[in-house]
């Protein structure tokens, strides 16, 4: 099996795990609205280029009040698979700055629901972040952690016997008033060796991926 | 706007048909003809001694019809031995992996018609459908009635029951465990398999590392790690320590634990990855491990 048809056969297969969409860190306002799209995934090689693979994701978000944003995301590539992947969350400002000088610090939690078509097979997969931002100007940049957690149990007689799969992400976002641009890094499962698996993934060391995704956001 | 997008999300959903299924199948490279010893391309065993050439007469290249439920197909194969002798003698049908076609795999066949001697046992491979010159297109269906037409060809030239054993390698071994576990054709009497993988379902945990349901990417059901354990025939295996494609632990082990059978062997090959065991391991050491299976 050639490399290519490997990662056409694991890269999509792991894709689906670590294609959520740049991560938002920093709540609306009260009954603000944002649509938002995300593009991007783990980094692999092509014809010995670095490049990630386009998964694609859109959503809604809506501002509860000033500390609470309630969104949900459709994961559109899992849906050309025939997999309706939604991906409900709420994201908590648990500390908002008053002023550029101050890191803000947030939390969330989401849950990413898989439906198939085909068998009707489903699974659930909570996914717990903490984040932190900074922002000057018209400019944010953050960095957090987050992980997906195994939900079906034992794990140890699988292939994949992991409890979590955890990311740290670092992003940068360029703010403007009705619109928001973001480019986020991602280490997906840096406790994980990605040796002996299908796919040949690029990473630091010898653990885990590398992530890139694009984020753009329309607030109304 | 809601019932737009409603609706589109429902178009989307009902017309969503990408599948990772063809991935499975490499065929890679179109030929218009069977070059064998001149061949060009890379192969499997490149390094193999001129000692273990076949010579040219007890080499036959021919088609069969392959038939699956009605499907049919020409498909192509290649018998090292002398065909006016199946009747007496013992034969290894050779399931070649998911990429390239027989060329690829013919050092690996020459080598196979040399345990315990040279051309001691017929060797026969095929190219499934839609791989080589065969026609068709390679479903997982369609290989279990491709490797079964071959079966029935060995019959109809003679074979004695008893004289048939199979050697699975890779994706290869998906039907010789299949075929070894059923009442097909004409029973195996030894199961060999290299670098066999577990099933469709522990390839993709392998790869998302979550529980995520193979149903998710591939309509694929093969699953060596269950079908094993229907087989009853004794069972030879090789895996590469450093198989980077089928990982020892999580593919071969799972289906070496599972037999059920009289007997099992295990050749763990430090060093070697997925295709290069024999010449990791030494193609005499490899040949005699072998020839000591088939004889015992």
């Amino acid at each position: 099996m050639n490399w290519i048809h490997r990662f056409l056969f694991g890269v999509f297969i792991a894709g689906f795990a670590s294609c959520s969409p740049v991560t938002q860190v920093k709540p609306l306002e009260k009954n603000q609205k944002a649509v938002t799209a995300s593009f991007g995934g783990p980094m692999i090689v092509y014809s010995k280029l670095p490049i990630p693979i386009p998964f694609c994701n859109a959503g809604f978000s809506y501002g509860l009040n000033s500390r609470v944003t309630a969104s949900a995301q459709l994961g559109l590539t899992s849906l050309a698979f025939g997999v309706i992947q939604l991906d409900p969350g709420i994201l908590y400002g648990i500390r908002m700055p008053a002023n550029n000088h101050q890191i803000g610090i947030s939390a969330f939690l989401k849950t990413h629901l898989l439906l198939d078509k085909w068998e009707g097979n489903f699974r659930w997969y909570p996914e717990l972040g903490i984040q932190t931002y900074k922002e000057w100007g018209r400019n944010m940049v953050y960095a957090g952690a987050s992980g997906w957690f195994e939900t079906r149990f034992p794990t140890e007689k699988r292939a994949a016997g992991n409890v979590w799969v955890p990311m740290l992400n670092l992003g940068y976002t360029r703010q403007k008033t009705k619109w928001n641009l973001t480019a986020e890094a991602k280490w997906i499962a840096p406790n994980i060796s990605k040796n002996d698996i299908v796919v040949d993934f690029i990473g630091p060391g010898t653990n885990g991926t590398l992530g890139l995704y694009l984020g753009l956001a329309r607030k109304f | 706007m809601m019932k737009l997008l409603t609706i589109l999300f429902l178009i989307c959903l009902l017309t969503s048909c990408l599948r990772l299924d063809s991935n499975l199948f490499n065929p890679e490279e179109k030929i218009s003809s069977y070059q064998l010893d001149g061949y060009k391309g890379k192969r499997e065993c490149p390094d193999l001694p001129e000692k273990f050439n076949i010579p040219d007469s007890l080499v036959h290249v021919f088609q069969v019809e392959s038939d699956n439920s009605g499907d049919k197909a020409r498909i192509w194969c290649i018998y090292l031995g002398d065909k006016s002798r199946i009747s007496q003698d013992t034969v290894l049908l050779y399931c070649h992996g998911n990429k390239n076609h027989m060329d690829n795999y013919w050092n690996r066949a020459k080598l196979l018609a040399n345990v315990n001697g040279k051309n001691r046992y017929g060797v026969l491979m095929m190219d499934y459908r839609g791989f080589g010159l065969s026609d068709g297109t390679p479903t997982e269906d369609n290989m279990y009635a491709d490797v079964e037409a071959c079966i029935q060809w060995l019959k109809n030239n003679g074979i004695k029951d008893g004289n048939l054993m199979v050697y699975g390698y890779s994706l290869g071994s998906a039907p010789a465990i299949k075929l070894a576990g059923k009442i097909n054709v004409m029973p195996f009497s030894k199961l060999i398999l290299e670098a066999p993988y577990g099933n469709a379902q522990t390839m993709v945990e392998d790869a998302a590392k979550l529980s995520l349901p193979s149903s998710y990417f591939t309509n694929v059901k093969v699953n060596n790690a269950d079908e094993i354990k229907k087989v009853s025939v004794q069972f030879c295996w090789f895996h590469g320590a450093n198989d980077e494609f089928l990982s020892l632990p999580v593919h071969g082990q799972k289906v070496f634990d599972n037999y059920k059978g009289p007997y099992k062997e295990a050749h763990i090959v430090q060093s070697a990855i997925h295709n290069n065991l024999p010449s990791v391991m030494g193609y005499e050491e490899y040949l005699s491990v072998l020839g000591k299976f088939i004889r015992r």
